[in-house]
């Protein structure tokens, strides 16, 4: 009897390492798909911050009051855009301001779209969202 | 005996290859994944790169217009964002060329009437697994171009019976003696009838009230055919005299940009429109006092409105700049 104890004692090894393998996998699988659900969402808000400031900028006569400044109308149309297209990409990502801000930078007339929001993670592994920050300045093509 | 020493040799021998496949299986997974890693960060700072670029190709064309200088303004622009989350002035080389676009949408570089900013933007992405297996280096340079050119205004109602010579401009924003300037001996401007001739009723009635007819001028379309004459009839001049001095109106007007050379007058030719620029009368130096008021000074100036086709005007105040890729 004492003959087989040798290999008795190795059975499931394989098991056990299966297990382990499969673990790391699965863990390695799903943050892969994690980073880049995540990676997607933050990639499509930087372009909709992007088209929302060009709109903006390029934001003609009718959309403007006679000093040039951007109409809340057309504002708000932008803002209403960058949150329906995230939508449309992820309906769970939440986008808490969109701000058009017309200034002087360096003494150019520029218009500013900041975008904030916040976009939910579905397995928790780094936490339950990441926080999404982006701002792109065009130049204001309407004075 | 010796069966059982071969069995448990063998079984000894194969201990832990499941643990070793993992192993390297787990490396080789995890060597793919840092590529992945790294070349998603690369494509996602391409985008940023490109967004760049083409900020400051727009930024650039703009500067055209204004006579403001294409670079620094572009740079300056580039100071309120990003690559990479570092200022992209400072993340990037920055590089812009002046050139020409025709209609088709090709970009020459160089030209004394530049109407376009071919803009380049070089950044370099720290990878951050590339280094660890072994690559060359841990960097990756990404350079992305954009071109951004004036856009002229496609048609417009005229707002003065004028038309300028296109080829008298170098540039949209005209500096001392290089603004048209409408007399007797002028090729750069001159009266038009705009649809109906050159005569003087027919420009007269195009003249704002309440010194000309104040009639509504006819929408001219880029490829309209103008008939213009040089600036010879003192009634249309005491017409502006009125406008100007009189009753404060010196401009903006859009006024069509017409095909002609500078080496001659308009001499009641029938030319063809190629885009619009804006213009306000200079009425500091038209209304001072001893000014022969058949001289009338011309500031030409840029004006945001509807964006047209592309190119072909290089010397069009009237319209936006847009992208027309890299």
């Amino acid at each position: 009897m004492r003959r087989f104890g040798i290999l008795r004692s190795e059975r499931g090894q394989a098991l056990v390492e299966v297990g382990m393998a499969v673990t790391l996998l699965v863990t390695l699988s799903v943050g892969i798909v994690e980073a880049g659900r995540a990676f997607m969402v933050v990639n499509m808000i930087s372009n909709a911050a992007r088209d929302a400031a060009r709109t903006a900028a390029a934001a003609g006569p009718s959309n403007r009051d006679a000093s040039g400044n951007i109409s809340a109308a057309t504002k708000s149309a932008i803002q209403s855009n960058v949150i329906s297209q995230i939508a449309a990409v992820d309906s769970a990502t939440t986008i808490s301001s969109v701000v058009v801000t017309q200034a002087v930078t360096g003494g150019l007339p520029s218009v500013q779209v900041a975008v904030n929001g916040s976009v939910p993670l579905m397995f928790h592994l780094l936490g339950t969202n990441i926080p999404v920050a982006r701002v792109v300045t065009f130049r204001d093509e309407g004075k | 005996m010796k069966s059982l020493d071969l069995i448990r040799s063998q079984l000894a021998n194969e201990r832990g290859i499941g643990l070793v496949w993992t192993a390297l299986s787990l490396v080789a997974l995890c060597s793919l994944v840092a590529v992945g890693i790294d070349v998603g960060r690369i494509t996602f700072t391409a985008s940023e790169v490109q967004s760049v670029a083409d900020i400051a190709a727009l930024t650039g064309a703009r500067a055209l217009l204004d006579g403001r200088p294409p670079l620094a303004d572009a740079t300056t622009l580039l100071g309120a964002n990003t690559i990479d989350s570092r200022v992209a002035s400072v993340a990037a080389t920055i590089s812009v060329q002046a050139g020409s676009v025709d209609g088709s949408g090709n970009f020459t570089a160089g030209g004394a009437a530049a109407n376009a900013i071919k803009a380049k933007s070089v950044a370099t992405v720290t990878n951050l697994f590339a280094g660890i297996f072994g690559a060359a280096n841990g960097t990756t340079t990404v350079t992305k171009t954009a071109t951004a050119v004036i856009a002229t205004t496609a048609n417009g109602r005229p707002g003065l019976p004028l038309a300028l010579s296109g080829d008298c401009f170098t540039n949209f924003n005209c500096t001392a003696g290089n603004c048209p300037t409408l007399n007797t001996q002028s090729n750069n401007a001159g009266w038009t009838g705009l649809t109906s001739g050159h005569s003087r009723p027919n420009a007269e009635q195009y003249i704002p009230v309440p010194c000309g007819g104040g009639a509504t001028a006819p929408i001219i379309n880029v490829g309209d055919t103008l008939n213009a004459t040089n600036g010879t009839v003192t009634a249309l001049f005491q017409d502006m005299d009125c406008l100007v001095c009189s009753h404060g109106n010196s401009g903006p007007f859009m006024v069509p940009v017409v095909s002609k050379t500078c080496t001659s007058g308009f001499n009641g030719n029938d030319f063809s429109v190629k885009g619009f620029a804006t213009v306000v009368v200079d009425a500091g130096t038209y209304c001072a006092a001893g000014h022969d008021k058949k001289i009338l000074p011309l500031l030409s100036v840029r004006h945001v409105d509807t964006p047209g086709s592309i190119g072909g005007c290089t010397t069009c105040g009237t319209g936006f700049v847009r992208l027309i890729g890299s």
